[in-house]
């Protein structure tokens, strides 16, 4: 059996919270945690709300391994409760997304690693261990250009927040029925207004949004969640 | 059906993602030891099926070789989604979860005729 050193919590092992919505697997990742000598799953939880309960009912907390998409929101929420609880707690997101802006938005949120799902177990295993012991998953040059990505893209969403902020009731009815894919005319007709007066919201709600092409704003208005494209949006990152 | 050896007829587990596949291949071995359980990239999965004729596929995309040849199955969070789709004998059930204890029942009412 290979010797792990003690732990500097001065506990036998790594206490590790498992907060995922897939029971079958977080389960199992659990049974196959509590197999280590060196690994105590102190609790686990399908959901934020569940999290929060078992953050606040648990003694301590070195390792957190987090999913993002849960039932009642974002896991990355869940950091500053974890860490204002247990300040020593890291935070390892697991997670189907993958791509640089999230991993910039994860490590923002505070967390000392991202895993894609696809990795091998034994690297979630070691990445615990690695994390419990104080050591990084990214290097400092790394985590420096993550944080700036971060910042930049926190200031264009908040830029484009604000711009749609400035979209009139009707102008926002004139781009949610683009988002259905009418035509001018067909706008018109659904709101009841002439051709003319659509062309001029639609001018006008394109300045506002900083957008060259209506398909630029419909593409700022789909990330904000003003239009919907897409009903089957029940998946998992 | 496919026929084979029914104590030599294994668990294939096929789903994806990786981590998914591999901590259910482990929490099985550690909690039903005397079952064969073997793991399978999805691309092999019909070859491994027609190969050893599985008493249970774990996979979360169903094939039409699946469907048809293997008794009990449980597509378990197609792309992600949380739903749990399981059949056993041609009876379907849907759910939009499964914890471990009740997937591992689920074995055990798959392997029952040839538990050990």
């Amino acid at each position: 059996m290979t010797q792990h050193p003690p732990h500097p919590n001065g506990a036998d092992a790594i206490r590790v919270l498992l907060v995922d919505d897939h029971s079958a697997f977080r389960q199992a990742l659990g049974l196959m945690f509590s197999l280590e000598p060196d690994i105590e799953v102190v609790g686990q939880a399908r959901t934020v709300a569940d999290a929060r309960t078992v953050i606040d009912a648990v003694p301590g907390v070195d390792v957190a391994v987090l999913d993002l998409d849960l039932p009642d929101g974002f896991g990355l929420d869940l950091i500053h409760v974890l860490q204002a609880a247990h300040p020593a707690a890291q935070v390892l997101v697991l997670t189907a997304s993958a791509g640089r802006s999230i991993l910039a938005r994860v490590v923002e949120a505070g967390a000392a690693g991202m895993l894609h799902k696809s990795v091998d177990i034994e690297e979630i295993v070691s990445s615990v261990r690695q994390l419990a012991f104080g050591s990084w998953l990214l290097s400092p040059s790394e985590l420096a250009a993550l944080l700036r990505e971060a910042r930049t893209e926190g200031a264009q969403r908040r830029a484009r927040t604000e711009r749609l902020g400035r979209l009139t009731p009707r102008e926002r009815d004139v781009l949610a029925l683009l988002g259905e894919g009418l035509s001018d005319k067909e706008i018109g007709a659904r709101l009841r207004i002439g051709k003319d007066t659509v062309h001029t919201h639609m001018v006008n709600l394109l300045g506002k949004l900083g957008a060259e092409s209506r398909l630029e704003a419909l593409i700022v208005a789909v990330r904000h969640d003003l239009v919907s494209i897409d009903r089957e949006s029940e998946r998992h990152p | 059906m496919l026929s084979a050896d029914p104590c030599s007829q294994p668990i294939l587990l096929a789903n994806e993602p990786l981590a998914y596949r591999q901590a259910l291949v482990r929490a099985f071995r550690a909690a039903r030891p005397h079952l064969h359980v073997l793991e399978v990239a999805p691309d092999e999965l019909d070859a491994a099926v027609q190969e050893h004729a599985p008493l249970l596929v774990i996979c979360d995309r169903l094939t039409q070789l699946v469907e048809r040849c293997v008794s009990a199955w449980v597509v378990l969070y197609p792309d992600g989604a949380r739903q749990v789709t399981s059949s056993l004998a041609g009876h379907q059930e849907r759910a939009d979860d499964l914890d471990l204890a009740a997937l591992l029942a689920f074995v055990d009412r798959a392997g029952a005729p040839f538990a050990r």
